[in-house]
Order: structure tokens, then sequence, then C-alpha cells
């Protein structure tokens, strides 16, 4: 079908076929050839045996109100529609507030049915349903079985309680046409409708009142190494205050059991205390459980959280670095290789043998004093904040054992702390640790501590075990989006087609055609004057 | 082929072919035959002319100052002078320059100038006095009258420097009539395609008293009209323009009717006043042409 953007120009249109004719009514330019006396092939008045006139309109007036009409019918931009493959994309919100319990049911179970009722009523020709939270899970459904629509939706449907990224709204194809299921709860949604190609949003949801656990995490206690001490977060994010029962618990052991009163957009934090050889999971749960269960109950399992890291030091590596490493708190120094300790630390000159991780404090014939200011070259954390002067620190400048070693503490060229991953990984500290004035200096004891970590690959000086969930995921009340047009039939299924351009494309070749075929009519033939001589 | 120019047109003219017909084309325009009672023909006659030509006997009716009484008293009878006949000596070639002599490559043009100089020489071998006027709306050159070879030089001079118009000019030979005196012959050389058949002019000229003739030339693409229809046909004279298509009765056989009954109109008034008229077209010979005029104006008068 076609519709013109700019109909007025047709009235131009109508108009160019009887102007043309009338302008050329007395303007003839046919062929011109000269007589020597009119009179004897008649007058202008004369009728011709059709009873026309003799003088009659210039046949010209026909291509040149052709060429008018197709201009004017160009300027009004006609636009030709036609049926193109309709293609809906849905995009599907399965966030954990879609699971939220309303009247009729789950929002997701409304969803699929008002999302099956208006896939029906346009009658699409394909139908893809995105998921809003996961990129690239989509579900194509056979427009030949509609009744097993929600059935395939149901099965489908997988709420993660994870914090998502919304598509890129510029690699959403502009050929199909996308629809938004939502209740509308994620506040991110506000933004990403304003830019996304959506032209449909199927709307659920009217509960507005949730309680969730928003984080549970457990360390270790700093005062007692027997305990661990934790807490919980709790948000309310709905408009009225809610009166909840928290519980946290093992799963033996009930830990806590606390009654909350919590105002609206309120955040209350509860600690509670552990004991540290627990391994097993804590789980905190409120009650009564509200419309949105599944931030209802947190849980956390405390098998990564270890309570000491069993060190296995050297009898000769003196007082100062088994202070230095008692006074960590996370580990646990012991002299028995047996115990298959995390890590070794050694003194001494000779390298020791290969092991997992080790820290081995190198000794030599006579350290030497360190003159230039010593840099960590290595990306090693924390470490880098710990500066050292260089009269705190001597050197004992031995050999390099292996080639494969990373520079950690440099001063100039002289390596001072080296990484060694031949073998294991060693690394090897070339400072004299019996310099009174380094190893009674703090920033011996944080040396240190940044060495266990290096060695083991991992922070141990402060464990901490958590389980969250993302604020948002929490919300449920339906917000204001943006509106879209929400009145999709079969006809905007339509590719349409500018026909403008071929038109005054046209109407120019009909121009030129016409000025060289008039500038050809126009030359008179008559015969040559004769030459005098 | 190259287009013949108008000096070529006028060395076609064979002058001793012409100076053979001059011997016999007196007795044609002095209305007398060929042949008559006298050993001798005489080429000219008495008239009132200036020249003195003979005595003769008086008759009563005579204009009595006629009468040479100093011959008559040598004589025994009263005798009248006798003068050459101007009338019959002053001849006039009026040719049509206008545009539609023109036409069609200038053929009738070049027909036309061949035909004046003929005349001119038959003219002035007879020892008339020939003269030569070009004319469209006006006379756009006047050669006078004169006798002798050099005239003949003079007129083909003039008609070398003439040449019809290439657009306007319609065929006024009334304008001629101003420049003649009374008693001139004159012989009109024209298509003679105009409205009103340039019978006004002819009537002027018949009115000066001497001799008329009339030449007309045609060409036989007049009414060539073109091969394609419709086409815009303009008056090469008078600018107008008609539009024809192949329904209008202006077509190439209307036209052709036209311009036979243009030339049976121009006949019969020739025939009515006395004015031997000889129609000719391009590519006929001017000898065979003069020589035509000639048998008929002898044949009208005798």
């Amino acid at each position: 079908m076609a519709e013109l953007a700019s109909p007025w120009w047709l009235i131009a249109a109508l108009a160019a076929g009887p102007l043309m004719w009338w302008l050329h009514r007395f303007n003839n330019s046919a062929e011109v050839r000269e007589v020597s006396a009119l009179f004897l092939w008649g007058s202008p008045d004369m009728k011709s045996k059709l009873g026309r006139s003799a003088r009659i309109s210039d046949p010209a007036w026909r291509l040149r109100a052709i060429t008018a009409i197709c201009l004017f019918v160009g300027l009004a931009q006609p636009i030709w529609k036609l049926p193109a493959s309709a293609t809906i994309e849905v995009w599907f919100d399965d966030s954990i507030s879609m699971t939220t319990s309303e009247k009729e049911g789950p929002r997701w179970k409304s969803a699929i049915s008002a999302l099956v009722d208006a896939l029906q009523s346009v009658g699409p020709d394909r139908v893809v349903v995105n998921s809003l939270s996961i990129a690239g899970r989509s579900l194509n459904l056979d427009v030949r079985k509609v009744d097993r629509w929600p059935q395939e939706l149901a099965e489908w449907i997988d709420f993660v309680p994870l914090a998502r990224e919304l598509p890129l709204t510029n690699q959403m194809s502009p050929d199909v046409s996308h629809w938004l299921v939502s209740d509308g709860a994620d506040p991110n949604l506000v933004d990403w409708l304003r830019t996304a190609p959506i032209s449909r949003v199927v709307r659920v949801g009217s509960a507005r009142e949730n309680v969730g656990v928003g984080r549970l995490a457990v360390r270790n206690s700093l005062q007692d190494p027997n305990k661990r001490i934790g807490l919980v977060q709790i948000h309310n994010s709905g408009d009225q205050t809610a009166k909840r029962q928290l519980t946290i618990r093992t799963s033996d052991l009930m830990l806590r059991r606390v009654d909350l009163l919590i105002e609206p957009g309120q955040q209350v934090v509860e600690r509670f205390e552990i004991d540290a050889s627990l391994q097993t999971s804590v789980e905190a749960a409120l009650d009564p459980e509200d419309n949105l269960r599944l931030d209802d109950v947190l849980s956390l399992d405390l098998s990564s959280v270890e309570a000491k890291i069993l060190v296995e030091m050297d009898w000769s590596c003196g007082a100062f670095v088994q202070a230095a490493l008692a006074v960590h708190p996370s580990l646990e120094l012991t002299f028995d290789a047996g115990k298959n300790p995390a890590l070794s630390v050694s003194c001494g000159r000779d390298r020791p043998a290969g092991r997992a991780a080790q820290i081995w404090f190198q000794r030599g014939d006579a350290p030497k004093p360190v003159t230039d200011p010593p840099v960590w070259e290595f990306d090693i954390g924390p470490l880098r904040r710990i500066y050292l002067k260089p009269e705190w620190l001597r050197y004992y400048s031995e050999p390099l054992v292996t080639d494969d070693i990373h520079p950690i503490l440099m001063s100039g060229e002289i390596p001072l702390i080296l990484l060694d991953r031949s073998g294991g990984r060693t690394i090897e500290v070339r400072l004299d640790t019996r310099f009174p004035t380094l190893v009674r200096r703090p920033e011996f004891a944080a040396v240190v501590a940044g060495l266990v970590d290096l060695a083991l690959e991992r922070e141990t000086l402060d464990q901490i075990a958590s389980s969250s969930l993302e604020p948002n995921l929490s919300q449920i009340a339906p917000q204001e989006l943006p509106r879209v047009d929400s009145d999709q039939s079969q006809s905007d299924f339509l590719i349409s087609s500018d026909l403008s351009p071929y038109l005054i494309i046209l109407a120019f070749a009909f121009l030129i055609y016409d000025m060289i075929a008039t500038v050809k009519r126009r030359i008179p033939h008559h015969s040559p004057s004769p030459r005098i001589q | 082929m190259a287009q013949k120019t108008v000096k070529d047109a006028l060395l076609e003219i064979d002058e001793n072919e012409l100076a053979r017909i001059a011997r016999v084309a007196n007795r044609f325009l002095a209305n007398r035959p060929i042949v008559t009672d006298g050993s001798w023909h005489h080429r000219y006659r008495s008239g009132r002319g200036m020249d003195f030509l003979d005595f003769r006997d008086y008759v009563p009716g005579d204009d009595l100052r006629m009468i040479d009484w100093r011959a008559s008293a040598r004589s025994t009878n009263l005798l009248v002078r006798q003068f050459l006949d101007d009338a019959f000596s002053q001849w006039y070639v009026c040719l049509d320059r206008s545009a539609s002599m023109g036409i069609h490559g200038a053929e009738k043009w070049r027909l036309a100038i061949n035909l004046a100089a003929a005349w001119s020489y038959i003219l002035l071998q007879m020892n008339a006095r020939a003269g030569l006027l070009t004319f469209s709306e006006k006379v756009d050159a006047h050669c006078p009258a004169r006798r002798g070879r050099n005239q003949y030089e003079r007129t083909k001079r003039a008609l070398l420097a003439s040449a019809p118009r290439r657009t306007g000019g319609g065929s006024r030979l009334q304008a001629c009539s101003r420049e003649l005196g009374r008693h001139v012959s004159v012989v009109v050389i024209s298509d003679f395609l105009a409205g009103d058949l340039m019978q006004p002019g002819l009537d002027r000229l018949r009115k000066l008293g001497g001799r008329v003739h009339a030449l007309q030339v045609l060409s036989r693409r007049e009414i060539e009209r073109g091969p394609q229809a419709p086409v815009t046909l303009r008056d090469i004279e008078s600018g107008k323009e008609l539009f024809v298509d192949e329904d209008l009765e202006g077509s190439e056989r209307g036209a052709d009717q036209r311009v036979k009954h243009l030339q049976s109109a121009l006949a019969d008034y020739c025939r009515n006043n006395d004015i031997p008229l000889t129609s000719c077209e391009t590519g006929q010979s001017s000898k065979a042409i003069i020589v035509e005029h000639l048998m008929r104006a002898c044949g009208r008068h005798g």
C-alpha cells in the first residue's frame, strides 16, 4: 500500500496537466518549413476533416505535463509499504523480582500469560524470546504451536540472583519489533527504555513491600583465634515498616535469633559469632517470608575460610623472623615439616629444596650496606606502599642460583628480594635479618606479611567469606517506565520504501529528452540563399 | 552537386542563339508577320518618337503640325514627317526579387535572371532601349533603359548585384509604374504567387500605354510540404505560420490544385487584358521559354 508524506503536492500534480495544455495552445514548435505562399496551403481558420482547428496545441505539452506530474508526485513523497516478515524479539525480565508472589500467582506466570495473549493478537511470523539478564540466552517459539508457548517459556525461564547488564540498545536489530516483558522493578530499566527500540511493554506485578537479606559475611576474629565473627545485612525496599524475625544458624546450631523492626528504606546489620573450628555453612533467614522469597534466606559456605595457615619454620631463622611470623593473625607456626604446611620459611646459605611455596632468608659471609634507595619492582600489591630506607638495610651479595628469577625489591642494580619460580615458588630474601635496624622496625613485620601473601598468592592477613545479593535485585516495587507504543498491530510490520527519488529522476530524464527534442524541432528547414558572385 | 550561382546562370546565355531569336523577335513584338510584302523587313516603325524616320503623303486627319512645309514645297503633295516609335523602342524588364523567388535553393531566381538577361539582349539587338528594374515591396534597383552593347553589360552587372530577399518583401509591382514613363513596354518576370496575382500592378503598367508581357516562373517544389506531419508552414515573405497535419485540406494535393487555379486565373486575366503570359518551371531552358512566349505573343495578335 502507498501513502503520501506531503499530500498537498498532489494538488499541484492535478493542475499540471491542464495548465501545460493551456500554456501550449498557441505555441507550436513542430518542424517549421518555409513556403513561397502560405495561401496555397489554406488559412489558419480552416478546419480539418475531423473538425479540428488548424492551429492546435503543441503536442509536446503531453510530455511536459507528464514531467511536471512526476515531479509533483515525487515531491509529495510517496511511500510504498510492503508487508515484511513480522518478527518479534521479546526481552523477558528474568530477575528474581519476577518471582514475587502476587494475588494471581508469581509474576513470571502472569507475564507468560500476558505475553502469549499479546503475541496471539498480533500474529507474528517469528518469535524469539531473549533473557534480559543472561546475554545470548534465547528461545525460539514455534508460531505453529501457540498452545505450547506457556509451557516452553516456563521451562526456559531461569531466575539468577546476579547483577546484570542490560543489552546494548545499538546492537538491537532495527529490522524486527522489540517487546519487553517486565515488572519494571529494576531501576536501570528506566534509562534503558529511553534508548532501546522497544515498541511494546508487557507489564505485570503490583506488590511493593519486600524485606531481604542483602549480605552474610564471616571472618576470623582478631581478638580470639578460636572464634569467627559474622554479620548479616537486612534492608527494607518497601514503602512500609516491616517486622521480621532474623534467624542465623548452621545446620546443627542456632546461632542467633532476633526480632527486627525495619523502616522503609532502612538497612539493618546484625552481628554474630561462630566457632572457628566449624567448617560448615551458615544461613541467615527472615521470617515470615514475604512476596519475594528468594531474598529471605542467604547462606554462606565457611569452608573457604581457613582457621590458620600452617607455616613451617627453620630454627636458624632467628627470633625476629619468628616474631614477625608469629604476629601474623592467620599463620600457625610449626617446626615439624611432617604436618604438611602450606608455607615453609627457611634461613641459611644454601637454597632449600623446591616446595610449593617457601620463603628463604638467604645468609652469606658479610652483609653489605645498601646505598641506593630500594624500589619494589614487581606488582606485589600492598607491599608497594611500604617504604624502606637504605640505611635500614644490609644485604648479602651471593651469586644467583637459578635464571628463572624476577626481582621484587631492587636497590639500583642490586637485587634485595627475588621471586624464583624454578621448582616451585620461592621468595629469596637477601636482606640481613640479623641487622637490628631493620628487624626492630614495624615495617619488617609488614614486609614479612606481604611476602607470605606473595608466596601463597592470596591475601592471608584478613580472610573474609561473604555471600551477598545486589540491593536492586530485592526491589520489587514497579516503577514508572517511559511510554512506548503499546498498540501494535499487523499493519506495523511493513517495509517502507520511499519512491520520491525515482520519480524525481524520471522527471529529470523526461526534461532532458524534451529539451533535446525541442532544440531539434526549432531548427527551421528552409532552402539556402543563392550565392552572389 | 554544387549550387549554381547567378554568374553561372548568366554564363548559360548563348548570345548567338539569342541574336538569331532577336532577328525574328521584332516581328513578334511589333505584331507583324515575319515575312512581309517587301524584300526586307523593317525593325523600325513610325510612332510618336523624336527620331526622324521618313516622309509620307498627307492624309486627312493628320496633325497639321506634322506637315513639313519645306519638304512639301519641293514636292507636289503635302508631306508629313514620320518619327521612330519610342514606345516600341523602350523596354523595361521588371524582375521580382521577393523572398519567394529565392526559396528552394533559388532555382526560380536563377531562371528569372537568365530570362531577364536574355530578354535584355534580344531587346538591345532590336535596337530598343532596354532597362532593368528589380522590385519587391519597392523598386530596389533601376538600370535605366539605353541602347547598345554596353547596356547589356550594365544589365548583367545589375543582375549580378541583385539577389532575392531572404525574408519578407512582398511583390508590389505597382511600385515599378512610378519609375516608368508613359508608353514604356514592360516584361514582368515573377512567380506571381500573390493573393491578388499582382493584377493591380499589371493594371498600372498597362495604363502606361506600353505593352506588358508576363513570364511566370514556378518551381516544381512549390507545393512540397515536407516529409512528415505535423509541420508548421511559414510564409517566407509575410512570416505568417500555419500548422498543418495530414488531415487538413492544405495538403499537397490541395496546394497543387490551388497553384493550378492560380495559374488559370492569371491566364484569364492576362488574356482579357491583352497581356501575353507564359508560365514556366525551373529546369526549362530560357531560350525555349522565350521562343514559346514570342510565338504565343504572335499567335495572339496575328
